[in-house]
């Protein structure tokens, strides 16, 4: 993320159409860009279109950019419409399931679920393909709410401001979409793991 | 079940400490470790006499730390050219 002023002079390079000003774009937020596309998405052939559509939305669009939010929130929030836009032309509005039985159930405050430790030994299994593969999956069936939230905070490690910033949320309902995404991850992979 | 659900709740809000599903709520904020020092030590308190929460807050931390363990993919320098190039296209017909 650049600085303050970096961020104002990249704004104004832009504008000026200068090259280095281009460059800087690509240097600073591409490869970020593209890796919150392709946790949407899964496809890379997608998430690089969305990344040039981006770019040129940036072109043509930077002239009006008022400066009210950082240009970074604004390059992460056009990434995230885009790539939902995109991901409903190819998948349809997917529908709505049902993931309460996933959430923890309480009698008086009491936890009921059969909780079962799939912690032991997860460090070596996590470096395997076929667990990548699957967190993969668990996060694209998220909710698209909960999974733009769990991606920008969890997996891309951006702090809970600029994530409430990019999706125009509160910070409750922030936390809570991450809180929710984190639950019925952490279920998924115990029925997988420890059936 | 809804028995010993019963005596365990009675039990936890004799004596005031956390039930399985506020210490649930306050999971998020128990990983930031921003919670007040009294509700970090209700929440250590309460997985010390609750196993299952204790399964639940060792997987619940595991899933936060996902990230640690997926490749992070980047760009080819080749396909960041040429988008620069198809970017400077772009610029002139603009």
């Amino acid at each position: 993320m650049a600085s303050k002023l970096e961020e104002t002079e990249l704004i104004e390079g832009l504008r000026r159409g200068r090259e280095d000003a281009y460059r800087k774009l690509i240097d600073l937020y591409s490869d970020k860009l593209y890796r919150l596309a392709l946790r949407i998405l899964r496809q890379e052939e997608d998430a690089r279109e969305i990344l040039q559509e981006v770019f040129v939305k940036v072109l043509k669009k930077v002239g009006e950019f008022q400066g009210g939010s950082s240009l970074y929130t604004w390059l992460y929030r056009v990434t995230v419409n885009e790539s939902l836009m995109r991901r409903r032309e190819k998948a349809g509005h997917p529908k709505e399931e049902s993931f309460e039985d996933l959430l923890p159930h309480y009698e008086f405050g009491y936890l009921i679920d059969d909780t079962r430790d799939w912690t032991q030994g997860a460090d070596k299994r996590f470096e395997c393909e076929e667990f990548h593969n699957l967190v993969r999956q668990l996060v694209d069936e998220l909710p698209e709410e909960l999974k733009t939230a769990y991606v920008l905070k969890d997996l891309e490690e951006i702090s809970e401001d600029e994530v409430c910033g990019i999706l125009d949320i509160t910070k409750p309902t922030m936390k809570n979409r991450v809180h929710r995404a984190r639950l019925i991850l952490r279920k998924r992979i115990e029925k997988h793991y420890a059936p | 079940m809804r028995l010993e659900s019963l005596i365990h709740g009675i039990l936890l809000r004799t004596f005031q400490l956390l039930t399985c599903d506020q210490m649930e709520k306050l999971s998020y904020d128990f990983l930031e470790e921003r919670l007040p020092k009294y509700r970090m030590a209700q929440i250590h308190l309460h997985l010390i006499t609750c196993p299952q929460c204790l399964r639940f807050m060792r997987s619940y931390r595991k899933t936060r730390g996902l990230n640690e363990h997926l490749p992070r993919p980047k760009l080819d320098p080749q396909f960041k050219e040429a988008m620069f190039q198809f970017l400077m296209a772009e610029r002139r017909t603009h």
